[in-house]
């Protein structure tokens, strides 16, 4: 009863993540397991990238970013109950990545000092051969706007990133991050204005 | 319409409908402070778009799955491990609860079973010890019928009580037992 009820539950979550399940072998009591691992294959498949891009902005750092991730999709699997069936799960998601950070965050401050940052542009381009939007772009232009996000809080930066890289409503980020819609609006502003007085050096110096 | 960078920024993230675009783009070809929020807007777009943390891959599935494996299995363990020790616990006072109420009739007998008087301060030391093996076999020696003193006791305790002198009184209950 308790296998069939799981079952249910991951079906209806998947239908939300707008994955197909069409097989029909998920009731049986033995089958749960596989259930939940092809659930979170699934999902994983759908929305792992935007998680691991969020975690790698928040941690600038690939080992740490791989973890987050991973962590993420167990704790949102174990926890799949709390997800409203008409909820996006992606900022649901992401708030669990957020929080996953933090928890990091504090552990590397009890443990020790803090690991190597590899977030800047210069040492993560190795990861993938350069797509042509990124060719056309003025690559250092990318530069100066990493340079920029590198110096700012990390929750204003997710602020940032959630609002232009993952292009959420300020509605959806005050939630992710657990703010006030107000304070959701501020944060982005004030991250944007750091943003463009970067560029603005930038382009001061070139003239 | 009025200048809005809310509205702006709608504009560029998507956000309006067909008819509000429409008059977004109309204000935007003369206003020039409008035109250069939505360059700048336009450019951090791009320039997030173009950055490489979007090519980042993830780790991949079976690292996940075999992640949230382990935590299951912790998790099973860990349930496991506290259900043991609430058994124990309940076993434990169970045991207590049932030993208790014995401890406190073994001495309400004590309290209420026939006294055997000790020997004397001033006997020897057989005496005391007869006194003492006396004293401490009284209450088996009770159950017995008592058809002779000295037969009774020799044969339930073993001891002899010729030699005693002492005039330990064995048998409160039974006059027909006094020496």
């Amino acid at each position: 009863m308790r296998a069939r009820e799981d079952a249910v539950l991951v079906s209806a979550q998947l239908s939300v993540l707008n994955v197909q399940d069409r097989e029909d072998d998920c009731a049986s009591e033995g089958d749960t397991p596989s259930v939940r691992e092809r659930a979170l294959s699934r999902a994983y498949q759908e929305l792992s990238q935007d998680v691991h891009r969020f975690a790698m902005h928040l941690t600038r750092n690939r080992a740490l970013a791989a973890d987050v991730t991973q962590e993420t999709f167990v704790r949102a699997f174990r926890r799949l109950e709390t997800l409203r069936v008409r909820e996006r799960p992606l900022p649901w998601l992401l708030g669990i990545a957020r929080n996953v950070v933090r928890e990091s965050r504090h552990q590397a401050k009890r443990d020790g000092p803090p690991q190597e940052r590899d977030g800047h542009v210069a040492n993560v381009e190795t990861m993938s051969p350069p797509t042509p939007e990124r060719m056309m772009l003025d690559r250092e232009l990318v530069q100066v706007v990493d340079g920029a996000l590198d110096t700012l809080a990390t929750d204003r930066r997710a602020a940032l990133v959630l609002r232009v890289d993952q292009g959420m409503s300020y509605a959806e980020i005050a939630e992710v991050m657990g703010w006030t819609l107000a304070k959701a609006k501020v944060e982005v502003h004030r991250a944007r204005s750091t943003l463009r007085e970067h560029v603005r050096r930038y382009q001061g110096g070139l003239q | 319409m009025n200048c809005s960078v809310d509205l702006i920024e709608a504009y560029v993230y998507g956000e309006l409908t067909t008819r509000r675009q429409a008059e977004v783009e109309a204000h935007l070809a003369t206003c020039e402070a409008c035109a250069n929020e939505r360059a700048w807007l336009s450019t951090e777009r791009a320039a997030f778009e173009a950055h490489p943390f979007r090519e980042a891959t993830p780790p991949p599935v079976e690292c996940v799955l075999a992640h949230e494996g382990r935590d299951r299995r912790l998790f099973w363990l860990k349930r496991g491990a506290v259900g043991t020790v609430i058994a124990l616990s309940i076993a434990a006072g169970f045991g207590l609860w049932v030993s208790a109420p014995r401890a406190v009739d073994a001495e309400r007998t004590a309290a209420t079973a026939p006294r055997v008087a000790v020997p004397p301060a001033t006997t020897s030391t057989v005496e005391s010890a007869v006194g003492a093996a006396y004293d401490s076999a009284g209450d088996r020696c009770e159950a017995y019928e008592q058809t002779s003193c000295e037969r009774r006791c020799e044969s339930a305790c073993g001891v002899d009580s010729k030699p005693r002198e002492v005039e330990p009184v064995l048998w409160s209950g039974g006059d027909s037992c006094s020496p």
